[in-house]
């Protein structure tokens, strides 16, 4: 994994954004933990000091010089020492009493740095908050606490602060790293996946983990899509096949009539004959192709797209009229149970070619004198079309063969047609989302399609 | 009339402009889209044929285009789509009727005739008399020579259809496009079972054919008998 590429990455960025915004905060909490320590710390320190020096200055007030003297000694014999330091100066600056004498002579505070006095040798020097006040008769009195553990605190606090500064750089930096890195294969699988699709290997899918996160969700998205373009494809082919295969012997057959015409003596009428039987074998032939066509376009045609209402009691109604006089012809008769108001969301052009096949289908392929049925009702939430016959039916074995193309039954092999009118009826019923079944009539075919009312 | 072809396949172009000066019509023939929006804007012409496919600007841009001009000269679209959508697209463009690739002439020529009749149409007529037949589009019955006939609602738009277009032949793609709005080729001849059935109902009593067959073409019924 290349280090600028990850770094460019969007999740990376991210992770150094989050990142940034911890450590401005971490800082400000580090400054703010600082500041307010040192200041409660020095505000201890300076009370301790006031009070101190309140307290020598109420010695004072009660019994005078001496009792100060004699307070004072008692401190500095009985406190550690360092920890306090005091100065009572005259107003020439010489030290009445105290260990210390070097400050200011002005009122306030002031912070020094004073030796340290462990007997002899001299050790480093302290840092001390000297309260100065000024005495009646000229007398300066200086009061000091070592500030030297207020330092080391906030040095503490400081180094604290630092150390953990520097550890969440360094864990938030291997973090964002590693969360980009991950993030950054699972898209690379993607993009791979995806290259070799496109590179033709139509038949790969994109791999997805048991997660369920979003990029899960994006790679069943895709090979949904593929799986449909894949669909697509397989359906053209099939049309491309057919048209080779099956259009073959209807065109040889054209061909060789033509050709006999041709090397034969016939005369003007005979001719005449050849070409219009030529003519009626072309006029074959195209409706084979638009047939082809038409289920193709049927088959891609966008789900739903300019569906409108529909009412197949009407569609069904105005079929069965139209066909009822030619059933008659051949002695039969339609009956018929339409429920009225049925409507649904279709395509009224296709619905209609649907019931147009499926009854003129029952009209041709039986003997004479037989009954066919018809019904339009509502059955379990759907729409239930049945159209049953006395006619031979269909084998169970064959029941899924008749809805391929060019397919034809032995027993209708002479008769007129293409095999394609199921074919045609099964895609336009998958259009619109619905079922359609062969069933024993008993005897006879009894054809079923269920549709859903659509949204 | 003064008709324009737009095709620029030669072939057909040929076979319609032949057919048509045959018929006695004036023909003009045009290769692209081009060309063709041009002398249309320039010719009065009395029925368009344009070929969807075109070079240069396509068949529907041209209609689009005359229609858009104000300019509602009778259209008929030839094609090779036949899609589903696709005549629904062509009769949106303002085109007035749409005829698939291949044809027979005489089909493109039942159609031009029924076009060209529009201007003069009956649209707005309640009684249409033809032949001794007298149709009531209001109360919805048929009278031969006064008496009165008892038809099927089919039976009616059927016979109401053809002596709309009397003098004109009327192919069996018209009469199931128009009198029931079937869009496709059926393998039975339910064209031929009606008409036979009206014809029944029409000539009872022994009376003259009043539909006439027109071999290869269709039927016709006869301005005056």
């Amino acid at each position: 994994m290349k280090m600028p590429k990850l770094v460019g990455t969007t999740s990376f960025k991210l992770s150094a954004l989050y990142l940034g915004l911890f450590l401005s905060s971490f800082l400000a909490i580090g400054m703010t933990v600082y500041l307010l320590t040192w200041h409660t710390l020095e505000q201890q320190l300076k009370s301790n000091v006031e009070s101190d020096i309140n307290r020598l200055k109420a010695e004072y007030d009660d019994g005078g010089l001496p009792e100060l003297i004699s307070e004072i000694n008692e401190q500095l014999t009985s406190i550690p020492q360092n920890a306090k330091r005091f100065g009572l100066v005259d107003r020439q600056g010489r030290l009445i009493t105290g260990d210390f004498n070097g400050f200011n002579k002005v009122e306030g505070w002031q912070t020094l740095s004073l030796e340290e006095t462990t007997g002899k040798t001299k050790e480093e020097s302290l840092n001390f908050k000297v309260l100065v006040i000024l005495l009646p008769n000229q007398l300066w009195l200086a009061v000091g606490h070592d500030s030297g553990y207020i330092e080391d605190a906030c040095e503490a606090i400081a180094q604290a602060f630092i150390w953990g500064f520097l550890l969440v750089i360094a864990l938030g930096a291997v973090g964002g790293l590693y969360i980009s890195r991950t993030f950054l294969k699972k898209i690379d699988r993607i993009t791979h996946s995806t290259q070799a699709i496109i590179a033709g290997d139509l038949n790969h899918r994109l791999t997805v983990s048991k997660n369920r996160d979003e990029l899960d969700n994006l790679a069943a998205l895709l090979n949904r899509m593929l799986d449909k373009i894949g669909a697509l494809i397989a359906n053209v082919q099939q049309v491309s096949n057919d048209i080779a295969h099956d259009l073959r012997t209807p065109v040889s057959r054209l061909k060789f009539r033509l050709e006999t015409a041709l090397h034969s003596n016939l005369s003007r009428d005979q001719y005449n004959d050849q070409i219009n039987s030529a003519i009626a074998e072309v006029d074959n032939i195209l409706a084979t192709f638009s047939a082809l066509l038409r289920i193709s376009q049927i088959e891609s045609k966008s789900r739903r797209s300019g569906f409108k209402v529909v009412s197949l009691s009407e569609v069904v109604t105005s079929v069965t009229e139209a066909l009822a006089p030619v059933a008659e012809e051949k002695g039969k008769t339609i009956t018929s149970e339409i429920n009225p108001d049925l409507k649904i969301q279709g395509d009224k052009e296709l619905l209609t070619q649907l019931v147009f096949n499926l009854l003129e289908n029952a009209i041709v392929h039986t003997p004479e004198n037989t009954p066919i049925t018809v019904s339009l009702k509502t059955v379990k939430g759907n729409i239930g079309l049945v159209i049953g016959d006395r006619g031979a039916g269909i084998a169970e074995k064959l029941h899924q063969k008749v809805f391929k193309h060019f397919y034809r039954l032995e027993q209708s092999r002479t008769t007129a047609g293409n095999g394609l009118g199921l074919s045609i009826v099964a895609a336009i019923v998958e259009l619109h989302e619905g079922i359609i079944t062969l069933d024993d009539n008993q005897p006879g075919l009894k054809v079923v399609v269920s549709l859903p009312y659509g949204k | 009339m003064k008709i324009l072809i737009i095709e620029d396949d030669a072939q057909t172009r040929d076979y319609v402009a032949v057919g048509l000066k045959e018929a006695g019509h004036t023909v003009d023939a045009a290769k692209d889209g081009h060309e063709g929006l041009f002398l249309a804007q320039e010719g009065a012409y009395e029925l368009l044929v344009v070929d969807r496919m075109l070079p240069g600007l396509d068949g529907l841009s041209v209609v689009k285009k005359l229609r858009s001009e104000g300019r509602s000269v009778p259209v008929l679209f030839l094609t090779t789509m036949s899609g589903i959508d696709d005549r629904v697209e062509g009769l949106n463009a303002g085109g007035d009727d749409y005829l698939v690739k291949p044809f027979a002439f005489s089909e493109l020529e039942a159609r031009v005739s029924a076009l060209l009749r529009r201007p003069r149409d009956t649209f707005g007529q309640k009684i249409l008399q033809v032949s001794g037949l007298e149709i009531d589009r209001m109360k919805r019955t048929v009278k031969r020579d006064g008496q009165l006939i008892e038809l099927q609602p089919t039976e009616f738009r059927l016979i109401e259809y053809l002596v709309r277009h009397a003098g004109q032949v009327v192919t069996r793609t018209m009469l199931l496009e128009n009198v029931w709005d079937f869009h496709f080729d059926p393998k039975t001849n339910i064209v031929e079972t009606h008409i036979s059935r009206l014809r029944g109902k029409l000539n009872a009593g022994d009376k003259l054919d009043i539909i006439q067959t027109v071999r290869g073409a269709g039927y016709m019924i006869h301005e005056n008998a």
